[in-house]
């Protein structure tokens, strides 16, 4: 075949679907060319003899059976059929990867926000939690280089962690009177200037009548970083505490509160047992005759005497510390964000830290995505087979009668 | 049936008269059932299908819109039944078309038209089915191009390759039985 001819175009020709300028090209053609006018004329005779097909009318039945299935639907309207789903299988499928997508998404990025809300530079705040890690190794005043303290006293010791949030931390109400308490407090804050802080802790101790017992500082890398030990009246402890939350950042809060009142009244018993051994042991000593029983003796009186020194110190410490409260600051300068004109190292870790949280999250996302769907597919699937056979049921019914 | 009557017997169904949709199927059940017959190429499912298209047309009366030919819209129920049917069933009716055919034809006067007949039947009946139903309603039901593109709702260009396509598969099938250049001369150019 050449490219002239109309082969193609022959079926429109025969039912003069075409515009005069075609039809004429093409009658032109079938002029020339044999070929052409043999295949019109066959296709002639096949559309003849397709529209030669004998009609076929309508069984009997049939219009009785219409009539009897739109009575029935006339009458049941509502049980002619149930509806189908309201929704192809097409539309169900785009919905389901709709809403995959959206929780996918919804996993991925919530997360995420809420991560650059939170703010991602905690690098700082990871640093000055180790920092201060460090420095509680060094011993607060609590432990005060005493052993017996870490008896019976350190397992009633009630600790309160805060979370790194200026929000209000949960003051202790017990008050001195009754009860001996001992009360510390350990802070971890970021501040704009270390020496203006550092000047403000005195003022703060000073004012309390109190005093800085201890302070350490050093300068690691740009950033200068100090440990402050205040000693303060037990009454002032709660204003104190408040004060030095408002320097800076609140970083890490700790407070606790160590009930000594029994180790206290324990120990006066234990002197005054004591004492009378001595008044005792001096009344023997007046009716000794023998050497050797007044050596006994002075030896004896000595251990007692010893034992008395002993607990009247650590009489003297309890009560010390039940009246001076202690507050352990520690403080930093806060990192300067940029220190050059743009920090390239620090880019590169917050990026890579992006990355790999969104990693993550894809993963878990996918996990929680899996998880769902198997959660979902039985149902699905038992639902849409009920579906399927209740519908079959109903439409057996229909047709039946 | 001039078209007021028609009206009216659609409107009357509409309200849920069944004499009135009765009426309705007396007047189309025989263009319907022959489509359906040659669509699904046998008599038990082109029943069926029938039957179906009807109840389904009388349940969407509602969504009929009067601008519409009515006997457009049913042709397409029609047709979409008809086109599931033999969608459903497979390949099977399509291979195994009906023998009981003829025998019902009044016009069958001897075994060589009864066979011509049959030959026609199952060339139709081996076409494509989307090509089936454009040929059953041009050369059958004599639809024009329009209105086919209406009912099987494909762009008239789609209308008129499927035509040729299907034109050209039954030229090969039934090429000994066109002697008739006369024939194709006297049929031919209806449109």
């Amino acid at each position: 075949m050449t490219s002239g001819h109309v082969r193609e175009s022959l079926s429109s020709y025969i039912d003069d679907q075409m515009s005069p300028e075609e039809r004429g090209r093409i009658a032109r053609h079938l002029d020339a060319c044999d070929a052409c006018r043999q295949h019109l004329a066959a296709l002639h005779g096949v559309v003849g003899l397709v529209r030669s097909v004998a009609p076929v009318t309508a069984p009997d039945a049939l219009r009785a059976q219409v009539r009897a299935r739109v009575e029935r639907a006339r009458r049941f309207p509502a049980g002619r059929s149930l509806p189908r789903l309201p929704v192809t299988w097409r539309t169900v499928a785009a919905a389901a990867a709709v809403v995959l997508v959206g929780v996918f998404a919804a996993n991925l990025l919530v997360p995420q926000l809420a991560q650059f809300k939170g703010g991602i530079p905690r690098t700082s705040g990871g640093r000055l939690q180790s920092a201060d890690n460090e420095s509680r190794l060094g011993g607060g005043p609590a432990s005060g280089g005493r052993a017996q303290e870490s008896g019976a006293a350190g397992a009633r010791q009630q600790q309160a962690a805060v979370p790194a949030s200026p929000s209000p931390a949960p003051y202790l109400t017990l008050e001195a009177g009754s009860r001996s308490v001992i009360r510390t407090a350990r802070l971890s804050l970021e501040v704009e200037s270390f020496d203006a802080a550092a000047r403000r802790l005195l003022e703060i101790a000073e004012g309390a009548g109190g005093f800085i017992a201890d302070s350490s500082y050093a300068s690691a890398d740009t950033s200068p970083q100090g440990e402050f030990t205040l000693r303060v009246p037990a009454g002032q402890f709660s204003t104190v505490v408040g004060d030095v939350e408002a320097l800076g950042t609140v970083r890490q809060q700790q407070i606790s509160a160590q009930d000594v009142t029994e180790e206290f009244i324990d120990l006066q018993a234990r002197r005054r047992n004591l004492e009378r051994d001595e008044q005792q042991l001096l009344g023997f000593m007046d009716r000794a005759t023998r050497v050797s029983d007044l050596l006994a003796i002075e030896q004896e009186l000595s251990r007692v005497r010893g034992q008395i020194e002993q607990i009247t110190g650590r009489l003297n410490f309890l009560a010390h510390s039940v009246d001076m409260a202690t507050v352990v600051v520690n403080l930093y300068q806060r990192v300067k964000q940029s220190y050059a004109f743009w920090d390239l190292g620090g880019t590169l870790t917050k990026m890579e830290a992006a990355f790999m949280a969104t990693v993550r999250q894809i993963l878990s996302a996918a996990e929680r995505i899996l998880v769902l769907a198997s959660i979902l597919l039985p149902l699905v699937v038992v639902g849409g087979v009920a579906w399927m056979l209740l519908r079959r049921l109903v439409r057996r019914a229909g047709a039946g009668a | 049936m001039p078209a007021e009557d028609e009206a009216v017997l659609i409107a009357r169904s509409r309200n849920g008269d069944a004499g009135a949709f009765d009426e309705l199927v007396g007047v189309y059940q025989d263009r319907i059932y022959h489509l359906a017959y040659r669509i699904t190429g046998n008599h038990a499912d082109a029943q069926d299908a029938a039957q179906d298209a009807f109840v389904k047309a009388y349940l969407s009366l509602g969504t009929f819109r009067a601008q519409a030919a009515f006997s457009t819209w049913l042709h397409r129920i029609a047709v979409n039944a008809a086109v599931d049917m033999t969608r459903r069933r497979g390949k099977r009716a399509a291979l195994a078309p009906d023998l009981a055919t003829p025998a019902a034809d009044p016009l069958a006067d001897g075994a060589e038209r009864v066979e011509i007949q049959q030959r026609i039947h199952r060339a139709i009946a081996a076409l494509p089915v989307e090509q089936r139903a454009v040929v059953v309603l041009r050369d059958v039901q004599g639809c024009s191009y329009e209105e086919i593109a209406e009912v099987v709702k494909v762009p008239i260009g789609t209308v008129r390759s499927r035509l040729s396509r299907a034109r050209e598969t039954l030229r090969v099938m039934l090429h000994d039985l066109a002697p008739a250049g006369e024939r194709a001369q006297d049929g031919g150019t209806r449109s």
